[in-house]
């Protein structure tokens, strides 16, 4: 009987400001935690690959190339005779950096038109809306290969790909924030005594926004994740001597009849990355208050 | 008194609840005689919805049980049917009405639909004939155009039109018990009345047994031959209408009948019961009544107190009401 | 319904004008001078200068769009730079590959993610729940690339049951279409019944609380008409919603599995062009996706009238 413990829990909770309540329930998630905690340990690891890792990820040694998987090299060797698990780590880097990158270019772009379009309405609100909407219009991965056929194959170019099209998401979520909150008894009263729009975006929109933005870019660091593979893997993302995991699997498709190793562990990491992204956001959603979990 | 179509005995029903399992409806026994209308009345939460459901074995499983008791139709035990067994009673020997006709008919098929399908159900027939039915029962409870309204879905028809439809649902196929769990509460007053009128004459004309569950004396003044008062889960006093309304003979009744407005009496204040009903997690010990009781002794909150059987089909659970002469209404 | 439908396609229209400027301002992106960049690096002054005067670089932005939209509306799509072929002529040849493979994989989500949405929303806690919803996460959260090279490696080359890559007209040998197209739609289908079901067990929980529901029991249905019949078509509502979005995301996920199954479609056309710096190309190519984008939305808009009776034009 964990609910009544949990009904104390958030009485108890109404005197607490919002962010303990959230910290509080989020520390009930135990899926979200262990999530959290196994992405932690992959950006530490990361962070530290040089001093982790078993071997060096270039080192080739031509007498033992495309090994399946053995004590001496967990994951095996690729078609150079390099250690798969070193370079596994290695890639984990460009993966992580590659999928907040694209979060980042995608808040960038999204955030400062939708608290536009929130706050102003009207036809700016409309335009904004208009060309969001044709934006989402284009099957996803074809427009980011076209940015990409226009900006040229690179990792960079690619993660800008991919933030424009998850930026819509975040206009959305600022405009309908903006606009609930600018609807506000309180804000008409602040803004008709003259305090100004930066005000009340600083005082009263972040605030309430703030939250749901965790979850989404939570989520769409997974999502990231995932769009970078597949472009890496197409070859449209990062590129030699730069190797994400989807590059990873891109160059091992062609030994995949000798040795499936190559594509199956870099594979499974993306899987399990992207998995610990989704359940991280879904605990995080899970978190927030009811209010905000209807809006969602 | 006619044979009784639908007994209900010592019925009990539990839901499993933060609280663990905790009985909502405790020790109810009733029968409702063929022609005959039961009005089983109580506030929210009193357990005649549950015991009405439990009827037809309608209550959520999981989170509810039928902890105990028996039910008879027509002297068979439904309790421990098998759910092919209870399929084959349900819309066909008893139907049920309910509360929200907005919300108990399906969005997403037409009006013509949901009665056809009853009667497809239970009478095999084809689609054609099936809509024969439908539109017999369409005009049966007065629906204007019936031809032109079969194949209208329920958010194109009013909130007393969509009621009439529930009922002609129902009664598509001819029951012998109609159960209505306040099926009149959402309606306006004068489409309640209109409502309620049709039920009446309706019964006159098939012949059913009702039972009717409500909050609303006025309406059971103006429907029922009997009535169960229930409160907490437990059924505190059963009469005749006449009886019930002329001389009650438990506290809670009283207060019930006191808190119905009437008419001429303009003025005189309407007494509400005070307090609010006890959650059935935590049932006061004694008498269930007796922390709003206003003739409640000590002793009200130590035994427990029995059903009384006053004779002539009359019942109480008070142990003063020998004592007491409560008031009635008119 | 036509006038629905007509007042559809009128909305598309400012949509569509949007959706041309951006995929025109496509050449606009292009650092330095376009004409540089297609011609090539070892590319003669002349050449760039033909190339110029081709496109008509050096007339005014808008003059160079009203041309291009004036083209695009008369079919003319422009040429290759590539094969020097139209641009359209090669689109339609490769735009069945697409559909079949789009239309495959819709149909291998729908297969999934019904009757794994309904069982896990009819009974939510069970065993069954949690393995389709712990299912559905990580069918979210696998690359469907890698999806594909797991079932290349165990159903074509572990097995042989199944050709890994190759594509065979339906109409030319419908049982060889089957199964060279088995492979890649249930690569590109899984993922969005993942999310089909998540969708589907939402909304199915929701609805089986419904009075309705208890309506249907009442009347004597038993429970798997009820769930079928009352539960499902209410169910169905948001799920066609999602259906649509889902159907921008195969379109998507189809340049990914042509490429890894060999399959000549718009998809593979696009990667190829890129490496070619096909621009024209890839214009075509993303014009002709929105095209089916949008007609698809357009279908789902109508079905949607059959679930919700509410939103029927009368």
């Amino acid at each position: 009987m964990s609910e009544p413990n949990a009904a104390a829990l958030d009485q108890l909770g109404a005197s607490m400001s919002a962010r303990q309540r959230f910290l509080r329930r989020f520390l009930r998630q135990r899926p979200a935690l262990y999530a959290l905690g196994f992405l932690v340990l992959l950006a530490l690891g990361a962070a530290f690959a040089p001093w982790v890792a078993p071997h060096d990820p270039l080192a080739q040694n031509l007498d033992r190339v495309l090994e399946a998987p053995s004590f001496d090299h967990f994951f095996g060797t690729d078609e150079l005779g390099r250690d798969v698990a070193s370079r596994t780590l290695f890639a984990a880097r460009i993966s992580l950096l590659a999928a907040f990158q694209a979060v980042f270019i995608a808040l960038l772009i999204g955030v400062p038109p939708g608290l536009v379009a929130g706050l102003f309405g009207g036809q700016t609100d409309n335009l904004i809306m208009r060309i969001t909407d044709a934006l989402m219009s284009f099957p996803p991965l074809i427009l980011a290969v076209a940015i990409i056929a226009v900006l040229g194959p690179s990792l960079t170019n690619a993660m800008i790909a991919v933030g424009i099209l998850l930026s819509p998401t975040f206009l959305r979520l600022m405009r309908g924030t903006a606009m609930a909150v600018a609807q506000e008894t309180y804000v008409e009263a602040a803004r008709s005594i003259g305090c100004s729009q930066s005000w009340i975006i600083t005082r009263h929109i972040l605030p309430n926004v703030v939250s749901p933005l965790f979850v989404q870019i939570s989520v769409f660091a997974g999502v990231a994740m995932l769009a970078e593979a597949g472009l890496s893997f197409l070859g449209l993302g990062a590129q030699p001597p730069d190797s994400s995991w989807g590059a990873m699997v891109g160059r091992g498709f062609r030994y995949i009849s000798h040795s499936p190793s190559l594509i199956v562990f870099p594979g499974l990491a993306i899987a399990v990355t992207v998995l610990a992204f989704y359940v991280l956001g879904d605990g995080l959603r899970d978190s927030l208050g009811r209010e905000v979990r209807r809006e969602q | 008194m006619s044979a009784p179509l639908l007994e209900v005995e010592d019925l009990a029903v539990e839901f499993l609840t933060d609280h663990g399992w905790v009985r909502v409806v405790d020790g109810v026994s009733f029968s409702v005689g063929a022609g005959e209308t039961l009005g089983l009345v109580g506030e929210s939460g009193s357990g005649k919805t549950v015991t009405s459901l439990s009827v037809m074995q309608l209550i959520p499983r999981p989170p509810g049980r039928i902890a105990g008791g028996s039910i008879r139709f027509e002297g068979r035990e439904l309790l421990g049917l098998s759910d092919q067994e209870l399929e084959a009673l349900r819309g066909e020997a008893i139907a049920m009405v309910f509360q929200e006709s907005m919300t108990s008919l399906n969005p997403a098929f037409t009006i013509g639909d949901q009665i056809g399908e009853v009667v497809r159900r239970h009478r095999g027939v084809s689609r054609r004939e099936a809509r024969v039915r439908a539109l017999e029962v369409l005009e049966l409870v007065q629906i204007p155009d019936p031809e032109a309204r079969i194949d209208a879905y329920p958010h194109e028809f009013s909130g007393g039109m969509r009621q009439r439809a529930a009922i002609a649902m129902a009664l598509a196929c001819d029951p012998k018990l109609l159960i209505a769990d306040e099926p009149t509460t959402a309606l306006d007053v004068t489409v309640q009345a209109q409502v309620l009128d049709l039920l009446r004459s309706l019964q006159q004309r098939l012949g059913m047994g009702i039972l009717f569950v409500t909050h609303n004396l006025g309406v059971v003044a103006d429907l029922c031959d009997r009535v169960t008062v229930m409160y907490a889960g437990r059924m505190v006093e059963t009469a005749n209408v006449f009886d019930l309304f002329e001389s009650p003979q438990h506290p809670y009744t009283e207060g019930l009948l006191q808190a119905m407005p009437q008419l001429g009496e303009r003025g005189k204040r309407l007494a509400a019961i005070p307090g609010t009903p006890p959650m059935p997690w935590q049932m006061p010990d004694g008498c269930r009544f007796h922390p709003r009781c206003p003739y409640a002794e000590a002793a009200c909150a130590e035994q427990d107190v029995k059903l009384d059987d006053l004779g002539e089909g009359r019942s109480t659970r008070c142990r003063r009401h020998a004592e007491l002469k409560l008031e009635g209404a008119e | 319904m036509p006038a629905f439908i007509l007042q559809r396609l009128l909305a598309l229209v400012p949509l569509l004008f949007i959706v041309s400027l951006l995929v025109f301002s496509l050449v606009l992106l292009i650092p330095g001078d376009p004409a540089y960049m297609l011609a090539g690096e070892n590319a003669t002054p002349e050449e760039i200068a033909e190339i110029r005067a081709d496109m008509g670089l050096d007339d005014p932005v808008l003059l160079q769009y009203a041309r291009w939209t004036a083209g695009v509306l008369r079919g003319d799509l422009g040429t290759s730079l590539f094969s020097d072929q139209p641009v359209l002529e090669v689109l339609l040849e490769r735009l069945p590959v697409t559909l079949s493979l789009a239309f495959a994989a819709i149909l291998v989500s729908l297969l999934v993610s019904i009757p794994a949405g309904v069982i896990a929303g009819t009974r939510p806690g069970s065993l069954a729940d949690r393995l389709v919803t712990l299912g559905a996460s990580t069918g979210l959260a696998i690359p469907n690339f890698w999806l594909g090279l797991m079932l290349i490696l165990v159903f074509a080359i572990w097995n042989g049951w199944l050709p890994a890559t190759g594509y065979v007209p339906l109409t030319e040998h419908p049982g060889a279409w089957l199964r060279h197209i088995l492979l890649p739609a249930i690569t590109l289908g899984l993922s969005a019944a993942a999310i089909l079901t998540r969708q589907l067990r939402g909304a199915m929980i929701d609805v089986m609380n419904q009075d309705y529901i208890r309506t249907a029991r009442a009347k004597g249905l038993a429970w798997r008409g009820v769930v079928l019949k009352h539960g499902l078509k209410n169910a169905a509502i948001p799920m066609v919603t999602i259906l649509g979005l889902q159907a921008n995301y195969l379109l998507g996920g189809t340049v990914i599995v042509e490429q890894i199954f060999g399959m000549p479609g718009l998809g593979q056309l696009a990667v190829a062009s890129v490496f070619t710096r096909d621009l024209p190309m890839i214009q075509g190519v993303v014009i002709m996706a929105v095209f089916v984008a949008v007609f698809v939305n357009l279908l789902v808009d109508i079905s949607y009238g059959y679930f919700n009776p509410k939103v029927r034009p009368r």
